[in-house]
């Protein structure tokens, strides 16, 4: 399968500590590639150099053949790259409406039909529609966060723990709506829900210590207790699942 | 006593207009770039010689408003693409470089014009005033207050229905998620610098035929009454400046006609007042309108 994004050993620095010492991930088109690891081992970091928040050196970052290394944030949202933060995801002070049309090109002449898809998507935002998005609950803000991401269409998106501190029926949702979108999108997750990650994860890269130490498919990691508790430190509980 | 008072209020309101405009800009530029533009009086100094001179010299009341506004525009963009993008984010060296801006734009304009007063006249077609029941009303004022209004109006249309306005509030409040949404923030910094830029020129070539006399100290004097109109405001709220300024204004006129020499002193105890109450400022930030 075609890759959509390659990322080569990346190194990145904030302040004057090495976060990043060695990333290197391939990510196929249509695919939930999932970043796994223990606090602190690098995950965010990663999707912030992806994004050109931070820039790599060394590293190369390299979307469709385009190098994305040490190009500007807005330009590389250009190139068709979503992205969802952990935390500080919308706009508290604009409502619903304004942050989905806020995320929309200027040009875009299908705005009623884009935001219309993700009000199916997400029914939840339909009554929330004229409020700031600074008073909507922890779950609505997530579902608006990602909608925000999804409503320009990007070619990649890069999803940073969006089911934190949500109830597991605001995670299921928002596993769902993934799911969805598998067949229009490609997605880089970064999750510490282990669950979630292995029910709508295709691939799995674990990094630890801001190295990448394991990459392979999501059905041979999630079948395997000896490999969950070398990189992520997980006991298998009595019934088999991984706690 | 009632004549006075209305006199004295009309007076203030007027006042208040020209502090506005002036407030709007540095609130809107504090809003989204976080930088307090203390140069922001040279600009005003600026707006109002040029706007003098040109109308001195060709009688164009219009056009001399339009040499404020675009003096204004033009030093703001130079001020911000040529000095502030290299201090964004460090507070200490932005104070320092704008406050250095300001004495250099005051002194520089007396090089050409020297530092006395330099008349500034009323144009014709304004230079009237009316006395109703013992108020006076003077045409230009109520065309500063016009201004003023219209001014306020424009802003709170701009950002609240069109899409440059929805991206300035959304980076008011989140500049990081702005650029993830493939939408320049520099870009906008430079637009929103060089609108509060033009702003006070426009302000300064106001203030001339206001005052009836410009000198190159004018834009201290308007500097120091503008901090004071945002901060009592709120840092960053466009309401705030119209409710600060009219506050500072109406102060100003009442405090001044009955105790001169009060009227600075007056102003800055209200801010304190209203501080120790409201520390975040009238309307506070987060919200730019």
């Amino acid at each position: 399968m075609k890759a959509l994004l390659e990322v080569e050993n990346l190194h990145t620095k904030i302040g004057q500590f090495s976060i990043l010492q060695g990333v290197s991930l391939s990510v196929c088109e249509h695919t939930i590639h999932v970043l796994l690891g223990r606090n602190g081992a690098g995950k965010t970091t990663t999707l912030r150099t992806m994004m050109g928040y931070l820039r790599p050196v060394p590293g190369i970052i390299r979307f469709e053949d385009q190098e994305l290394t040490g190009i500007a944030t807005f330009r590389i949202a250009r190139y068709g790259i979503g992205y969802m933060p952990e935390d500080h995801n919308l706009f508290a002070n604009l409502t619903v409406e304004e942050n989905l049309l806020l995320s929309l090109p200027k040009q875009d002449t299908h705005v009623r039909s884009q935001i219309a898809k993700m009000l199916d998507l997400f029914p939840d935002l339909r009554v929330a529609w004229r409020r700031p998005a600074g008073t909507l609950s922890g779950g609505q803000r997530q579902m608006l966060a990602l909608a925000s991401v999804l409503v320009s269409k990007p070619r990649l998106l890069l999803v940073d723990e969006p089911s934190k501190g949500l109830s597991p029926r605001f995670v299921e949702r928002i596993g769902d709506a993934l799911e969805q979108l598998r067949s229009e999108t490609t997605i880089v997750l970064v999750e510490q829900n282990f669950y979630l990650a292995k029910r709508i994860g295709d691939y799995v890269t674990v990094l630890d210590e801001g190295h990448t130490v394991y990459s392979g498919e999501m059905q041979s990691f999630a079948a395997s207790d000896e490999l969950q508790k070398r990189y992520l430190g997980l006991q298998t509980d009595k019934k088999g699942g991984a706690k | 006593m009632m004549s006075t008072f209305f006199t004295l209020a009309l007076d203030g309101i007027s006042n208040s207009a020209l502090y506005f405009l002036m407030a709007a800009g540095l609130t809107l530029i504090f809003g989204l770039l976080r930088v307090i533009n203390f140069a922001h009086g040279g600009l005003f100094v600026w707006g109002a010689y040029a706007a003098t001179f040109l109308y001195s010299a060709m009688h164009q009341f219009w056009l001399s408003l339009c040499a404020g506004i675009l003096i204004g525009g033009l030093l703001g963009w130079l001020l911000e693409r040529g000095l502030l993008t290299a201090v964004y984010g460090d507070g200490n060296q932005q104070l320092l470089l704008t406050m250095g801006v300001l004495i250099l734009l005051s002194e520089l304009i007396e090089i050409p014009f020297g530092r006395d007063p330099v008349l500034a006249t009323v144009p014709p077609i304004l230079h009237h005033s009316w006395v109703i029941d013992h108020v006076t009303i003077v045409a230009y004022s109520l065309f500063t207050i016009g201004m003023g209004a219209c001014i306020f109006g424009i802003l709170v249309y701009l950002l609240q229905k069109t899409r440059v306005g929805l991206i300035i509030r959304a980076g008011v409040n989140n500049q990081s998620l702005v650029e993830a949404r493939g939408i320049p923030i520099r870009r906008l910094f430079t637009i929103v610098f060089l609108l509060g830029a033009a702003l006070a020129g426009f302000a300064g070539a106001l203030a001339g035929p206001y005052y009836g006399s410009i000198t190159p100290s004018m834009g201290m004097d308007m500097q120091l009454n503008a901090f004071i109109t945002v901060v009592l405001g709120g840092l960053g709220s466009l309401s705030g400046s119209l409710i600060g300024s009219l506050l500072i204004g109406l102060t100003t006129s009442f405090v001044s006609y009955y105790t001169p020499s009060f009227a600075v002193l007056a102003n800055v105890l209200l801010m304190t007042l209203v501080l120790l109450v409201r520390p975040q400022g009238l309307f506070g930030e987060g919200e730019i309108v």
